[in-house]
């Protein structure tokens, strides 16, 4: 770390720069592996609490309402299709720069389901409206690897 | 939670800022320049009178690990109790409050502080707070949750966009009249509405930008409080709750982490009617659309009605009900970790009729909101009063 110079005009008096490097793995768990594999596999999962009522997208071990163990015999199969909550353009990249064209990101509440995914929302020229009924679009089988990614959108439903 | 069953008292208040960028100072000299106005207005010395310390910061933010050990030596406190909270700095109150209360403590120091302009990738930083298997991967900036929040808020409340770009203009007019506000300015609704899109339909000018800044208070147990000051604030109430942090599990409606957080506060204060309880609100603003959003949540409106209130001037200085007269964290600049001890600041001052050109006449009882900002599920409400 040197002690900085620096010209810019916040920079009128000496700062040290520094940035951490923090590397690690993160474990997916039970049910997130398992949920993940289905992805891979071009099907999507959730747990339903048979107490609350409540299937939670992606699957999860436990109910956050009731606390109670979400096991084998609630796992059900949910979408593709779903329902537009919200969607919105990002502009910015994470990096702080313009994003050109936007991302447009959609709140899809999918058919079975109570929880709300967040995905990528592909703009084919539909007016987007909440609403509007969208559907899961994968990756193709062989460029999928168990990530949130080998679902690649949604689109609306045509 | 019923009525504290120990009296707790603000008796102090300092400040360092608050300005966009801060080269000279370090964030140890922010805190102690903060503290010893704090000390000086409580009439304390720390090295004698101080039991203990909380403060509250996020290491990412800090860019230490570990960053709680640094805090002590600039504020008077070593070889005390000390007490970081990762958390918003109105949390920080609440354990300094509970300090009090459970007889650990007769004199306590709260401090939060933003050095924000040192962090070269703010938003890189917020985007690790995302969850690292399910929502990281897509690599999108955090902002796209309040783009999505804003317009869910306007489908379900009917409010028109033109009501939240009327927020902005109003808390950086306010701006104007606050010497310690980062950012105030005289917008138009046009400029608001014009501006670059962050996140649509939030603009650039919906959202508060960082600042650097300290805010250090002093809590005191009723008597000591008597004995110190014959304007002590008092905290009548307190509360806070966080929803679950998943996107998918979590309220995109209704705030629920603050709802939560005000029903506890106004029980212990014993508040049923909180729309008349209160002669000013300072609440959040991190995006235009949470000062509407918060105040329905407060139950201070009904849903749908904070967005109307607003473009009939009720929140102004003036009105019915004066919402951020300091200028918000859109006036004032957002402090990271600190911006709700910048609204209790506020709060405070108000309370003292210490506020200069935009005191509130007869401020007796003020609200005080905070979120922990993107992308949490975290609030706090404080209740205060000029009288125990
Ligand atoms: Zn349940």
């Amino acid at each position: 770390m040197p002690l900085k110079e620096r010209i810019s005009h916040i920079d009128e008096v000496r700062s040290w720069q520094g940035s951490i490097r923090l590397e690690g793995v993160y474990t997916a768990g039970v049910a997130g592996e398992r949920w993940l594999r289905g992805l891979q596999e071009g099907r999507i999962y959730g747990t339903r609490c048979p107490r609350c009522r409540y299937t939670y997208v992606p699957a999860r071990l436990f109910c956050e309402r009731c606390f109670g163990h979400l096991d084998e015999a609630t796992w059900v199969e949910v979408g593709p299709q779903g329902t537009l909550t919200s969607w919105t353009r990002v502009h910015v990249a994470l990096d702080g720069q313009r994003l050109s064209p936007p991302r447009c990101i959609g709140l899809v509440r999918l058919d079975g389901a109570d929880a709300l995914l967040v995905h990528d929302l592909l703009e084919d020229g539909t007016p987007l409206r909440v609403g509007l009924r969208v559907e899961a679009v994968f990756r193709p089988p062989a460029e999928r690897v168990g990530s949130i990614r080998d679902l690649a959108y949604f689109r609306p439903v045509p | 939670m019923r009525r504290l069953n120990t009296e707790v008292a603000i008796v102090g208040a300092g400040w360092s800022g608050f300005r966009s960028i801060s080269p000279d100072l370090s964030f140890r000299e922010m805190m102690f320049e903060a503290a010893t106005k704090a000390y000086t207005d409580a009439g304390i010395d720390p090295r004698r009178d101080l039991d203990g310390l909380v403060t509250a910061e996020e290491d990412f933010h800090e860019g230490i690990a570990i960053s709680d050990e640094y805090v002590p030596d600039q504020m008077g406190a070593v070889l005390r109790s000390v007490h970081t909270i990762a958390g918003d700095g109105l949390q920080a109150l609440a354990a300094g409050v509970m300090q009090i209360a459970a007889g650990a403590a007769r004199i306590v120091a709260v401090e939060s502080h933003s050095k924000a302009s040192n962090v070269l990738n703010l938003d890189q930083i917020t985007a690790l707070a995302m969850d690292p298997v399910f929502q990281r991967p897509l690599e999108v900036h955090p902002v796209f949750i309040a783009g999505l929040e804003l317009r869910r808020y306007l489908e379900v409340t009917r409010t028109p966009i033109e009501h939240v770009a009327r927020v902005v203009v109003k808390n950086r007019r306010n701006a104007l009249r606050n010497p310690r506000a980062a950012f105030p300015a005289d917008l138009s609704l046009e400029d608001v509405l014009d501006s670059e899109p962050l996140a649509e339909p939030l603009t650039r000018a919906m959202a508060a930008a960082p600042a650097d800044g300290c805010v250090v208070f002093v809590l005191a147990r009723g008597d000591v409080a008597r004995t110190l000051t014959d304007r002590p604030v008092w905290i009548r109430g307190l509360g806070w709750a966080t929803d679950s942090y998943t996107l998918e599990n979590r309220d995109w409606e209704g705030a629920r982490y603050l709802r939560q957080a005000a029903e506890r506060a106004y029980r212990q204060a014993g508040i049923r009617s909180p729309r008349r309880a209160f002669d000013l609100v300072e609440v959040d603003d991190t995006f235009a659309y949470k000062e509407l959003q918060h105040l329905e949540a407060l139950g201070l409106c009904r849903p749908g009605e904070a967005g109307w209130w607003t473009a009939e001037g009720a929140t102004e200085v003036g009105g019915e009900l004066p919402v951020n007269p300091s200028g918000g964290c859109l006036g004032e600049g957002h402090l990271l970790d600190a911006s709700g001890l910048a609204r209790l600041l506020e709060a405070v001052l108000q309370l003292r009729e210490e506020a200069g050109p935009r005191q509130v006449p007869n401020a007796r009882t003020a609200l005080v909101a905070s979120w922990r900002g993107l992308p949490t599920t975290t609030g706090a409400v404080a209740v205060l009063s000029r009288e125990p």
